[in-house]
């Protein structure tokens, strides 16, 4: 390292947009406080619900989807290594931080491990979705597919008054429903390993 | 690239049509309810155009294409703006037209009666997707972060669904047919004006806006006109059928209804929209006029059905009776059940039980099983006053 130069993981977390990334960790905060366990009714549809926990949840991923791109080309031009393993570090953080901010704020409220877990499945899942997209889809998209995916989980991924998800609308699964976690932990794992070897697109 | 989202946005809204139309059983069948969906699908598609119109925006800016169109002479901001809209709102709208078409086919299968009553919905929907892109574009040009396009579309969809109870604002009110299926109805023309008139001032305030921060010359004429625009779009939206004013949703004339003798001084009318019901519906109602005429005698004229209006023809007493598609036999019992319990009566002592017999009472009469007058009288004068 030069001397006086910036160590290469800081650079990256520079690059990244300092105030942009400030506002995740509002964004996390805000969501993990106010992701309670009320269901609210679905509009325009007769007799559905869905649990506030269930979008609230979804925010930071989404959020994070949009910081992925890299501003410049520049960052393909380097070596893999190690700046592979600072881009997975600094996903590891983005997957983790919003969930260690609301442990706290769960033991402050109301102790409800519940609604932690579904939070932190939530997140991964959606940041799951989000890494995928920008590694295959161009920045300017990368956050579609995990919108869409969220907003159709909120108006038709529910059956029923007490919010029983729609199969396929993993947002809505209960925290114990395993197949949601074997998605989200999946899709979490294949999106930060595609970070190390295939990162985002620049935009 | 911006036809290829615009494609992905009609592909959404077909999606989302799709969607809606599975999860309520058989309501393909009728055409003003699969029509619906199509206007009703907009409160996703309205929310990922928010998005799409940032993710253009942004990606004009990163790309340092904002910098070259400032140093060209004259406007070009209007002409790419214009561009970028026309290539990602037509096949958008496409996508619309699309379900609309499935929609129609649907309906003809079925037997219901094909419209262009829906068209007024659709009308608005699709100005709302070219508003949704304009705005996309400004919260774009005011925050180049792919993270506006990510969170957008969420924060649209959250006022959309959350708006209406606390303000009473409800910007997707021209969807609502859905709730009304046993009656045939439309959006009032004067509705449909103030609620393009709505759409076309919002359209021009976010343009305005994106005109003047993208091309940052003669700022203020465009500011100036953003903020008109924007405030005459607000006002029309409080004060609109969106808002304060009437809803416009008014009931259709006769032409709309299919209304057949079912006794000899009695008729029953279903909209000619869910035609699919009819043959059930009518010989179910001259069943259960035999058997209420038993009750209320056979002296007055009778109307069953959910017409609020005379359609033409006044009559002595009208029964109300709405219908659902999923279980409508129990719902026309239902009905029925409820017009004895309002004669007049003392309302026995156990009014519960009394309607649970009177229920199955007029559900066995309705699926043509026998029941004797002796018992329909007897449930009725248990039920009546309750």
């Amino acid at each position: 390292m030069l001397t006086g130069a910036k160590p290469l993981f800081l650079l990256l977390v520079q690059s990244r947009g300092t105030k942009a990334q400030v506002g995740f960790v509002v964004v996390a905060l805000a969501s993990a406080w106010f992701a309670g366990m009320q269901l609210q009714g679905v509009p325009l549809v007769e007799s559905r619900s869905v649990f506030l926990v269930s979008w609230l949840s979804a925010v930071p991923g989404l959020y994070a989807t949009g910081l992925l791109a890299p501003p410049s080309g520049r960052e393909a031009t380097l070596p893999r290594m190690p700046l592979g393993m600072h881009r997975l570090c600094w996903v590891l953080g983005l997957a983790a931080l919003p969930v260690l901010l609301m442990a706290p704020m769960v033991l402050l409220q109301d102790g409800d491990a519940w609604r932690l877990l579904w939070f932190a499945r939530n997140h991964l899942l959606v940041l799951g979705i989000g890494l995928l997209s920008a590694a295959l889809l161009p920045p300017s998209a990368a956050w579609a597919p995990g919108a869409a995916y969220v907003l159709f989980s909120l108006f038709l991924g529910t059956s029923d008054e007490a919010g029983t998800a729609q199969w396929w609308a993993l947002p809505n699964h209960l925290p114990d429903q395993w197949p949601a976690w074997l998605c989200a932990v999946a899709l979490v794992v294949c999106g930060a390993a595609m970070s190390v070897w295939r990162p985002a697109r620049a935009s | 690239m911006n036809r290829r989202w615009g494609l992905a946005l009609g592909a959404v809204w077909i999606a989302v049509w799709g969607g809606l139309l599975v999860s309520r059983r058989d309501w393909w069948r009728s055409f003003a309810q699969s029509a619906d969906a199509v206007a009703t699908a907009s409160i996703l598609v309205w929310p990922l155009a928010v998005g799409f119109g940032a993710a253009q925006a942004v990606r004009l800016v990163r790309a340092g294409v904002v910098e070259r169109i400032r140093a060209w002479p004259g406007q070009p901001v209007v002409r790419v703006l214009a561009k970028a809209l026309a290539a990602t709102w037509l096949p958008a709208v496409g996508g619309g037209v699309v379900a609309l078409v499935l929609a129609a086919v649907g309906g003809l299968v079925s037997g219901s009666q094909v419209t262009a009553v829906p068209l007024r919905e659709f009308a608005i929907a699709a100005l709302g997707v070219a508003t949704a892109l304009l705005w996309g574009w400004l919260l774009g040009a005011l925050w180049p972060s792919y993270a506006a396009a990510a969170i957008g579309p969420l924060l649209v969809y959250l006022a959309l669904w959350l708006l209406p109870a606390p303000a009473g604002i409800d910007p997707v009110a021209f969807a609502g047919s859905t709730m009304l299926i046993g009656s045939a109805v439309e959006l009032q023309w004067s509705a449909v004006a103030l609620m393009a008139l709505w759409q076309l001032t919002a359209a021009l305030g976010a343009a305005a806006f994106v005109v003047g921060v993208l091309g940052r010359r003669r700022l203020l004429p465009s500011v100036g006109l953003g903020v008109v625009a924007t405030a005459a779009s607000v006002a029309l939206l409080v004060l609109g059928p969106t808002g304060r004013g009437p809803q416009g949703w008014v009931e259709r004339g006769p032409g709309a209804w299919d209304c057949r003798s079912v006794g000899e001084r009695s008729t029953a009318c279903l909209p000619r929209d869910i035609g699919f019901l009819a043959d059930e519906y009518f010989a179910a109602m001259t069943r259960g006029d035999a058997a209420l005429r038993e009750v209320i005698g056979s002296e007055d004229t009778v109307r069953y059905g959910s017409a609020t209006s005379t359609l033409g023809q006044p009559v002595d007493t009208v029964v109300f009776v709405d219908t659902t598609v999923s279980d409508p036999v129990a719902t026309w019992a239902e009905y029925l059940t409820s017009f004895t319990a309002q004669l007049p009566g003392d309302g026995g002592s156990d009014c519960f039980a009394a309607t649970d017999r009177a229920l199955e009472t007029w559900r066995e009469i309705l699926a043509g099983r026998a029941v004797s007058a002796e018992a329909v009288r007897g449930v009725s004068a248990e039920v009546a006053g309750c």
